[in-house]
């Protein structure tokens, strides 16, 4: 019984959820029966609240660990309260906003510069960025240093709002910090829902697949940065208000500290979240220090088990036993990918080469294989596509690349294979931006790319799937097609709906067809089997709509039913892009190719068509090497 | 004079950063070494560092002996660095996130030690007197006494780094935490069960932090807080100078700490921005630090 | 001696050996031969518990040891000599080899043991108080092999000792492969190199795909050029 009634429970909560909590806001103060105390809690809780929403855009969304949260509310705070202190007629609102700002400037400062390192070493930057604003306002006359800045004159409203008076008035003050908190929240749930939300999810997801999919994720961090510093500024000017006054130990980092053990506590990732972690801890600290002396152990210690035992909090683990309760969970052994064999699959032909493809039988006007009208050289049959000129790959002493001369023209499929230690996975990734070599050159269409990143190479049309699977375990399987379609829409777009991208929704689901995992549209990418994670790892690179596609050892860890599979989808989709495959699987090699390049120590040993390479004496006793 | 400032204040100055630096290397040896070999950034070090001074002091209440708590405390926080390891770190390796899990859990402890120690101690400062041995003034420096006691910090800190080499150097203990540092899976795959030379190690590093705390107690407040401020500055330190090598921890340390008080000549408060920003500035134009080794510091 | 039944190991959800099953005797040399990907280091680093398999059992001197931390594994007697030889690039040749030894008697007495490593491998000593990482890709495999037999190992597994070696070495390891054999140990040898493989081996197996796919007596390979070709060439 629970099974069903959850699903449908959670379903009502997330169309009915936002109007329940606008309601119980406006109800709460009749509820705690006006007492100044009570609201006054309340109060706090919204706009620490605030922070940890601000804080969870980057660590539950984005996958960013801060330390440094206590720069932006604390210069927020201040700034919201020099305003009020020194120009007493401004507008509340106003300073308000001036706040907000300030914290979006302090990211400004900050980002760029803590971003350029990742994981642990740029949580330290902004530990120690941070703390630089501490002791400016430590410093500085005017901030009051360790007494905090105070003597901030009664506040009002503006007559636009109503001219109500803030200070000291608990009803009215709790109303307007309730709006502002729960607009705030909307905007904020906006983005989320944004197309710019779903990059920032799928880079936490996997950065590396986000960017070979062609999103600038640093760039995606950035924003993502700004943004919770703005938000997070505006929790911070909100606070002055709501205390009247700026303590200097809301920029200490110690802050820091706190805003992260609230969004542990509420959930990452949710938007109820956040204000479950910030009641806990205001009830913690204004309930339990009366009981307790030492209350801080208790919180260290919740923090360390929680991080131990819930690692998605309160908010996010109730969420995870509601809705995978309703889920089938994919059993871990190999399915065969109950795809029926597909009867259209055209052997290859000759013909293809030289640049004319076969039209697939999904090809439906305005679907995903349009030639590129950009192409530099056009459908030359005589330019190729991708060549590398002298390609060296050297690792100290070690020559793992030497000097590769290797061409491939629009429409082939090429496979390369080598011994051990051939180098061709170094050769791959020199190819696709991973590995910068160490000399020589690599054009694309024409168009030297030697030095450019992952997201770039991905953004001039070439794509590949990766020998280990590595895709985004954590989103489901339809959203890992939709975020590589969507990367050649829009990355930054804040504000639509990312399901009213119909266009790339389409284009996924025709993928996800194409894939044959239609069934397993809505579950999380992880629990597909083995070859069902293959097929959706080529489905990535695919979505991006190349015009070349790299496939690395695509049948690895398949069964032989699998591997047939493979081989006959690999050939399905030839007709629509240009393929190089690195293979051991030599049935498939041999049956699936137009030409291949034998790699051996690095170098390129011999050329051909699979025929020419089976009779070639040379591959022979390099492979047997008797 | 120098830049206006009489020479005299240069060289006082010079001295207080050389002893600055020494406390502050030794710090840092125990977290880079833990690094080195864990890949853990232990935030939990500033406490150990905190425990070490509370079990100093408490030894010379208990036993009058100052030279007595140069001992036991570094084997007492090395015991709860030990309880550490097991009880709460082997719990994440090898998990999915382990690296962040790591940065929390040990920073939760960070939040929640310093509070046990308020609760058993009392929240005020304990006053850490300097051992009559040392106290008075050895020599004068320009215009300034220098203490006795500034001068056997430097002494024993320039006795302890060499013995510290040995270890890592002379010693199968050390040579496994090198070969470990390295390559982790060979290291077992020779019969060595390397889970213990993890604990081993994390216990030294506690120890280190242990043994600083302790000599700086004198110098400076006995409080909860005091893990706090050191944990920031050794972060800069293993950074500027370099983790996973012995002298990058060295060069770091003396680095810096010559700088706070050269620019706390200037102006007190100043000194502690201008490490953060020093910081930054390395972290952006040489990543690994003066003598990191590489790979070890890029993520 | 080494007993595989059936052994089912995956990377992550890549089901990689799908029952495997192979033995070697005590003091006979065993081959496993096979393209890249089929499976053959998968299979010695099930063995030697660095990946634990999902199914199926490993026995070795009757004991079952399968999933079993690799450290004990070394400890109840089984070597093995790494693909990429990972010798401690910071450590000196001599710290390597004592590393071996720690096991065995804290690396007290090195002497004796040094002496064999000498005989079997003459160039060490000149290099002994030089660091791992300057040696070259040759000394790297003799002091990859030496350090393995440090730990007194009744049976040693050898992934691709001749990657990426000049042809004189090989030579060499062909030679070390039977001088071991000599002394009593028993050789599970993953090699690309067919001819060095079924000249050092009593026994070979082929794997194909995670599977074996044949199984018999190395001399009687090196009869089958076809069977070879089938499994081992384009």
């Amino acid at each position: 019984m629970t099974g069903r009634a959850l699903p449908v429970i959670a379903r009502l909560f997330e169309r009915w959820g936002l109007w329940v909590a606008a309601a119980l806001l406006l109800a709460a103060p009749l509820v705690a029966d006006y007492t100044p105390f009570y609201l006054a809690l309340l109060t706090e809780v919204l706009v620490f609240g605030l922070f940890a929403l601000a804080y969870d855009i980057l660590l539950g969304h984005t996958g960013v660990l801060s330390l440094g949260h206590s720069a932006f509310v604390g210069v927020s705070a201040y700034v919201t309260g020099l305003l009020l202190v020194n120009l007493r007629s401004i507008p509340v609102e106003l300073a308000v906003l001036a706040g907000a700002l300030g914290g979006l400037v302090t990211a400004l400062l900050v980002g760029p510069l803590a971003l350029r390192k990742r994981g642990v070493y740029f949580a330290m930057l902004t530990l120690a960025l941070s703390q630089i604003f501490y002791f400016i306002a430590l410093m500085w006359k005017p901030t009051g240093g360790t007494d905090g800045l105070g003597n901030l004159p009664r506040l009002f409203l503006s007559e636009v709002f109503g001219g109500f008076r803030l200070s000291k008035r608990p009803v009215t003050l709790y109303y307007a910090i309730a709006a502002t908190v729960f607009l705030a929240m909307l905007v904020v749930r906006r983005i989320h829902r944004s197309p710019f939300g779903r990059v920032m999810r799928a880079t936490k997801a996997n950065e590396r697949r986000a960017q070979a999919c062609g999103y600038d994720t640093r760039r995606v961090k950035l924003v993502a940065f700004s943004l919770s510093g703005l938000f997070s500024g505006l929790a911070g000017a909100l606070l002055t208000v709501t205390l009247e006054f700026v303590p200097i130990e809301n920029t200490h980092w110690t802050m820091s500290g706190t805003v992260l053990i609230m969004t542990l506590f509420g959930g990452t990732g949710t938007l109820l979240g956040p204000f479950v972690g910030s009641a806990v801890f205001v009830w913690m600290r204004d309930f339990l220090s009366k009981k307790l002396e030492y209350w801080e152990v208790f919180v260290g210690a919740s923090f360390v088990l929680i991080v131990l035992f819930l690692p998605e909090g309160i908010v996010g683990t109730l969420r995870r036993l509601v809705w995978m309760g309703g889920l089938e969970r994919a059993p871990h052994a190999p399915q065969s990918l109950g795809v029926p064999q597909p009867s259209w699959s055209t052997p290859r032909s000759p013909a293809r080469l030289g640049g004319v493809t076969a039209p697939s039988p999904l090809d439906a006007p305005g679907d995903l294989a349009k030639p590129s009208p950009s192409t530099a050289g056009g459908n030359n049959a005589d330019v190729p596509l991708l060549e590398s000129r002298g390609l060296t790959m050297r690792f100290g002493g070690l020559t793992a690349v030497d000097g590769v001369d290797f061409q491939v023209r629009r429409g082939e499929l090429r496979a390369v294979i080598g011994p051990n230690g051939a180098g061709k996975t170094t050769f791959f990734n020199m190819l696709t931006g991973v590995l910068p070599p160490t000399a020589g050159r690599i054009l694309f269409k024409g168009q030297d790319i030697t030095a450019l990143p992952p997201h770039a190479v991905s953004r001039l049309g070439m794509a590949r799937s990766y020998q280990v699977t590595n895709i985004f375990a954590d989103l489901t399987v339809l959203e890992n097609l939709r975020i590589a379609v969507q990367s050649r829409v829009t990355t930054f777009s804040l504000w639509r709906n990312a399901d009213a991208l119909r266009e790339v929704t389409e284009r996924a689901e025709r993928m996800l067809a194409l894939l044959g995992l239609g069934a397993k549209r809505d579950f999380p990418a992880g629990a597909l089997s083995h070859g069902e994670q293959r097929y959706l790892e080529i489905g990535i690179a695919l979505a991006t709509e190349p015009e070349f596609l790299l496939l690395d050892e695509p049948t690895a860890g398949m069964s032989p039913e699998e591997t047939k599979q493979t081989a006959d989808f690999i050939r399905t989709i030839a007709g629509r892009v240009t393929i190089v495959l690195v293979e051991h699987d030599m049935e498939v090699v041999m049956g699936v190719s137009d030409r291949i390049t034998v790699l051996n120590y690095g170098k390129v040993l011999a050329e051909g068509s699979p025929a020419e390479i089976r009779e070639n004496p040379d591959v022979r006793r390099v492979y047997l090497r008797d | 004079m120098l830049f206006g400032y009489p020479l005299e204040v240069w060289t006082t100055q010079l001295f207080i950063g050389l002893v600055n630096g020494c406390i502050l290397i030794l710090v840092a040896q125990g977290l880079s070494i833990v690094f080195g070999l864990m890949g853990i950034i232990n935030f939990a070090h500033g406490i150990f560092y905190m425990l070490g001074a509370y079990v100093g002091w408490l030894t010379v209440q208990l036993t009058g002996n100052f030279w007595l708590s140069l001992l036991v405390a570094p084997a007492v926080v090395g015991g709860v660095g030990v309880f550490v390891e097991i009880g709460v770190l082997r719990r994440i390796y090898g998990t999915k996130n382990a690296n962040f899990a790591g940065v929390l859990v040990t920073y939760g402890l960070a939040i929640m030690i310093p509070d046990v120690v308020r609760m058993i101690f009392g929240r005020p400062g304990k006053p850490f007197a300097v051992p009559k041995l040392l106290t008075g003034s050895l020599f004068t420096l320009g215009a300034t006494e220098i203490g006795g006691y500034r001068v056997f910090i430097i002494a024993i800190t320039a006795a302890l780094l060499p013995l510290l080499w040995l270890l890592l150097n002379r010693t199968n203990l050390g040579m496994v935490i090198r070969a470990g540092t390295s390559d982790n899976t060979m290291v077992q795959l020779l019969g060595i069960n390397v889970a213990r030379t993890w604990t081993t190690t994390y216990a030294l590093g506690a120890a280190l932090a242990a043994f600083a705390g302790v000599i700086t107690a004198p110098l400076v407040a006995v409080a909860p807080e005091m893990g706090g401020l050191i944990l920031i500055e050794c972060f800069i330190v293993t950074v500027v100078g370099g983790m996973g090598s012995f002298v990058g921890p060295i060069a770091g340390g003396l680095l810096i700490g010559e700088v706070l008080a050269l620019t706390g000549m200037v102006y007190d408060v100043f000194a502690d921005v201008v490490i953060y920003l020093l910081m930054a500035v390395v972290l952006l134009v040489r990543p690994r630090g003066l003598f990191g080794q590489e790979g070890v510091s890029e993520e | 001696m080494l007993r595989l039944d059936r052994i089912d190991t995956h990377y992550g959800l890549s089901h990689i050996l799908q029952g495997v099953s192979l033995t070697v005797s005590s003091g006979e040399a065993v081959a496993l031969l096979g393209r890249n990907g089929a499976g053959k280091t998968t299979t010695l680093k099930s063995i030697m518990g660095v990946l634990k398999p999902r199914g199926g059992r490993i026995t070795f001197e009757d004991r079952d040891i399968t999933g079993s931390s690799p450290h004990r594994i070394v400890q109840m007697g089984i070597g093995y000599v790494p693909e990429e030889r990972r010798v401690f690039p910071n450590l000196t040749v001599y710290e390597n080899l004592k590393m071996a030894r720690l096991m065995v008697d804290g690396g007290r007495r090195m002497d004796d043991y040094l002496d064999r490593v000498f005989a079997l491998f003459p160039p060490l000593k000149a290099r002994l108080r030089n660091r791992g990482r300057v040696l070259s890709g040759g000394e790297q495999q003799m002091l990859t092999i030496a350090r393995s037999l440090g730990t007194e190992p009744r049976l040693l597994l050898i992934d691709e000792p001749t990657e990426g070696l000049m042809p004189a070495f090989v030579e060499t390891i062909g030679q070390t492969i039977l001088d071991i054999q000599r002394q009593g140990l028993a050789v599970l040898l993953v090699e690309q190199n067919t001819k060095l493989a079924l000249d050092a081996t009593q026994r070979v197996y082929l794997i194909e795909k995670g599977v074996i796919r044949h199984e018999g007596a190395s001399a009687a390979l090196k009869q089958d050029p076809e069977t070879r070709l089938r499994y081992l060439g384009v």
